[in-house]
Formats: C-alpha cells, sequence, structure tokens
C-alpha cells in the first residue's frame, strides 16, 4: 500500500486545528455577548490587583485572597499573607 | 524491564512525576514482565476458543481496544475543569491552537527522519498535545504496538513540563514582553458557562466528526459540573469514576510494555521526539502569542508567556507559566488566571489534532 502523504496530512490538520478553534472563539465571544453576566456594575469597575506573593506562599493562594479580599474592599492591595498555625 | 518498572515507580513516589499514573504503568510493566505469570497485554491477542482470557489482556480488550476507557477519563476531566477563564477570554483558544505545533513537528520528524509509517508518526506527534488519555486514546487506534513507550514519554513529559518549559520561555520573551500585566478578564453569565459545553460539542463534532468521542465526553462532563443540578454525577465522573479508570488505564498500559519490544531502539526514539514535541509546542504557543500582539491594541496585548501554557497540561503548565512571569518581574505579574485560558483550550485543541489525524489516517 502507498504510504500517506504525511507532511499534506500535518499542514492540513494543524490549518485545521487553528481553524476551527478560530471559529470557536468568534462564537464564544458571541456567546458571551448574547448572555452578559448581569452583576453588580460597581463589580465591573472594580480593579484587581494583588502584589508579590511571599516566598513560601502559594502563588494561586495569593491571588484568591486578593480575588476575596478585592470582592469586599473594591481597589484593595494585598501586601502581606500571614499563615498563623 | 524491571529496572524501567523500578524506575517508574520511583519517578513517582520519590519525585511525585504523575505518580496517579506512573505508579500503575510501572507495576504493570513489572506485571507484564513476570515469567509465565499470563499478565501481559497486547494489541494482536487472539485467544483459542475456551481460553479463558488473562486478566490484564481483558482489560486491555475491553478498555483500550474498545476505545472506552481514555473518554471516560476525558469526562472525568471536564467534571474537573473549569472553563471560565477561557470564556473570559475567547482568543487565548487561538494560543491553545498554536501550541499543538509540536505535534506536528515531531510527526513528521518521526516520519521523515526516523524512518516511522504515518500512523506510528502521528502517535508519536501527539505527545506534544501534553494529553495522555488523547495520547492513548490515538495510540491504541493507529500504532496500538507503541503504546506503552507513547504513554510513558507522554506522562514522563508532562510531569517534566517544570523543567522544559522555562528555558524556552527565557529564550523567546523579553523581559519587557514578560511584563505585561493583562487587565482583568471579564466576568462570565452562568448562562453562558452552561451553553458552553453543548455548543463546543456540536460544531467541534459537526467539523470534525473523529474528535467527538474526546471532546464530547470532555463537555458532557463539563456539563454536569456547570448545571448546578448534577452535583453527584459531577463527582462521580470526576473522583470516584476518573480513579477506577485511571487505575485501569495505567495498569494496562504498563502491561503492554513487554521486554522483548519496548527495549528498542524506537522506544529511545519516541523520547527524543516527545521531547521535541513538547518543545516545540511550548515555542509554538509563545511565537503565536507574539504574533498576535502585532495586531492588537497597547491596551489589549496578550503576555506572551501564557501561549506556553497552551500545551495542555492542566493546570501544571499554567502554574509554571505563573511562577516564571511572578519571579521574572518581581511578582508584579501574576497571569496564573490568563494562563488557564490557553491551558483548558489547549485539551480542546490536541483532541481535535487527534481527531484530525483519525479522520486523515484511519
Amino acid at each position: 500500500m502507498e504510504e500517506p502523504n504525511l507532511l499534506v496530512i500535518c499542514l492540513n490538520a494543524f490549518a485545521a486545528v487553528l481553524i476551527l478553534l478560530t471559529i470557536l472563539s468568534g462564537a464564544l465571544r458571541g456567546l458571551i455577548e448574547l448572555f452578559p453576566e448581569r452583576g453588580d456594575p460597581n463589580k465591573e469597575a472594580q480593579k484587581f490587583t494583588t502584589t508579590a506573593p511571599q516566598p513560601g506562599t502559594d502563588a494561586a493562594i495569593a491571588v484568591a485572597i486578593a480575588t476575596a479580599a478585592n470582592a469586599i474592599i473594591p481597589g484593595a492591595r494585598v501586601t502581606r499573607i500571614e499563615e498563623i498555625k | 524491564m524491571f529496572g524501567i518498572s523500578g524506575l517508574l515507580v520511583y519517578l513517582a513516589v520519590r519525585k511525585n512525576y504523575e505518580p496517579l499514573l506512573l505508579i500503575p504503568i510501572g507495576f504493570g510493566a513489572m506485571l507484564a514482565n513476570l515469567p509465565a505469570a499470563m499478565l501481559s497485554a497486547s494489541s494482536g491477542y487472539h485467544p483459542e476458543p475456551d481460553q479463558t482470557i488473562p486478566l490484564l489482556q481483558l482489560i486491555y480488550s475491553m478498555g483500550i481496544k474498545t476505545q472506552l476507557l481514555p473518554p471516560v477519563i476525558f469526562m472525568g476531566v471536564g467534571a474537573l475543569t473549569d472553563f471560565r477563564p477561557l470564556l473570559s477570554r475567547p482568543i487565548t483558544l487561538l494560543l491553545g491552537a498554536a501550541a499543538q505545533l509540536g505535534i506536528f513537528v515531531a510527526a513528521l520528524g518521526a516520519f521523515y527522519i526516523f524512518g516511522f509509517k504515518a500512523e506510528e508518526a502521528a502517535s508519536i506527534g501527539i505527545i506534544g498535545g501534553a494529553d495522555g488519555p488523547t495520547s492513548i486514546y490515538l495510540t491504541a487506534i493507529l500504532a496500538p504496538h507503541l503504546l506503552g513507550a507513547v504513554a510513558v514519554a507522554a506522562y514522563s513529559y508532562m510531569a517534566l513540563v517544570p523543567v522544559i518549559q522555562p528555558p524556552i520561555l527565557r529564550l523567546l520573551t523579553t523581559p519587557k514582553e514578560r511584563a505585561i500585566n493583562m487587565p482583568q478578564a471579564r466576568p462570565v453569565s452562568q448562562t453562558a458557562v452552561i451553553i458552553f459545553p453543548i455548543f463546543i460539542t456540536v460544531l467541534t463534532a459537526l467539523a470534525i466528526p473523529s474528535s467527538a468521542p474526546l471532546i464530547g465526553m470532555l463537555m458532557f462532563g463539563n456539563l454536569l459540573r456547570e448545571s448546578g443540578a448534577t452535583d453527584r454525577l459531577s463527582k462521580t465522573a470526576g473522583g470516584a469514576l476518573i480513579n477506577i479508570v485511571t487505575i485501569f488505564l495505567g495498569l494496562v498500559v504498563g502491561a503492554t510494555m513487554q521486554g522483548d519490544t519496548f527495549l528498542s531502539a524506537q522506544t529511545l526514539f519516541i523520547l527524543v521526539l516527545g521531547a521535541i514535541a513538547f518543545a516545540f509546542s511550548t515555542a509554538g504557543g509563545i511565537l503565536f502569542a507574539k504574533l498576535l500582539n502585532l495586531f492588537l491594541p497597547e491596551a489589549k496585548r496578550i503576555n506572551p508567556c501564557i501561549g506556553a501554557a497552551g500545551v495542555s497540561a492542566v493546570p501544571m503548565s499554567a502554574r509554571v507559566v505563573q511562577k516564571f512571569v511572578s519571579e521574572e518581574t518581581d511578582g508584579q505579574v501574576n497571569p496564573l488566571m490568563a494562563a488557564m485560558g490557553p491551558n483548558v483550550a489547549g485539551v480542546i485543541g490536541s483532541a481535535v489534532a487527534a481527531g484530525m489525524f483519525l479522520a486523515l489516517l484511519r
């Protein structure tokens, strides 16, 4: 049996992945425009700020704490995270 | 083979390299090579009439040959994955697509340089998707004799993401690019989150039907999670069920690693090509983000480092990007949530790439 031309297959496959995901990206943009979040308008304007996680602090935890703090006190800046055992 | 089996278990236990998979794979490889134990599994097994099918061969025949287990894992992954970071920044889907570059580069290398057949080359290339279940799914169909080597390479390199990606990130980005602080993404409504899995399944299955088993199950799991009405099913899919299937999948993949076929130059080539695939996938995501920045207004520019998270090792590559950028900017820039967008997009991208290979090569 003749060996398929893998170069053409790979080019087609990569192009298909790029094109399909580009279309999905556009479609998702339409989806979130069609069904926007109807939350507190002040919430939209809240500025998300966080600072450097200290050594030993997981970055994900630092971001989560900063997000929670901002939800309660808009514009708040977390400068220090201390674990009390 | 006992040495390799021991090495896999050692890496899993001592180095914490993908232990959930490498321990079952390592133990399965040991079982497969015990003389007269009849615990190996292979795609070429044909039982005689009235012959009892060996245990792991039975699981292989029922779970891998039928393509049952990898999509079930995908359902669990869907139940565990939050797609909001992707929904809030749909453009990051493009990074998830570009980060599949390594799949095709490695496949071409395997075919034209190392002389693998096209089906084998595609199975090796898919390692670059950094998605274990997708690699197993595609290889079990196109080149089942390479299953053990491909799975070991895929999971080993996924565990090595923190080692592989930072040098590439440093090489391909400038300090100024690393310091791009992306604004907070817009919030996403619950309605959009619920419609998302249905939407993606229908569009993807219509465009590339061969990717439907993976994408369909991934999105079904996600619908269970997000609907808010199926908490028990979501917990089962993302908990007990995915754990059970992971045990079977790992053991059976290990059981395919028989010494006479695994200990060959081919396996070494696969490991080399896997590393190349990972490196090119990481580079593809970063370079595509830089390309996008040429067309985006200053305020909407993307930190190109998040492109590296387009390989679908979730959430490890997003964490690697976060750690790298945070360290490089003295903690001023923390792109963890932004990097989760391309990270989960990579899961979709690699499943679509596998679907394309199936459509064009099967």
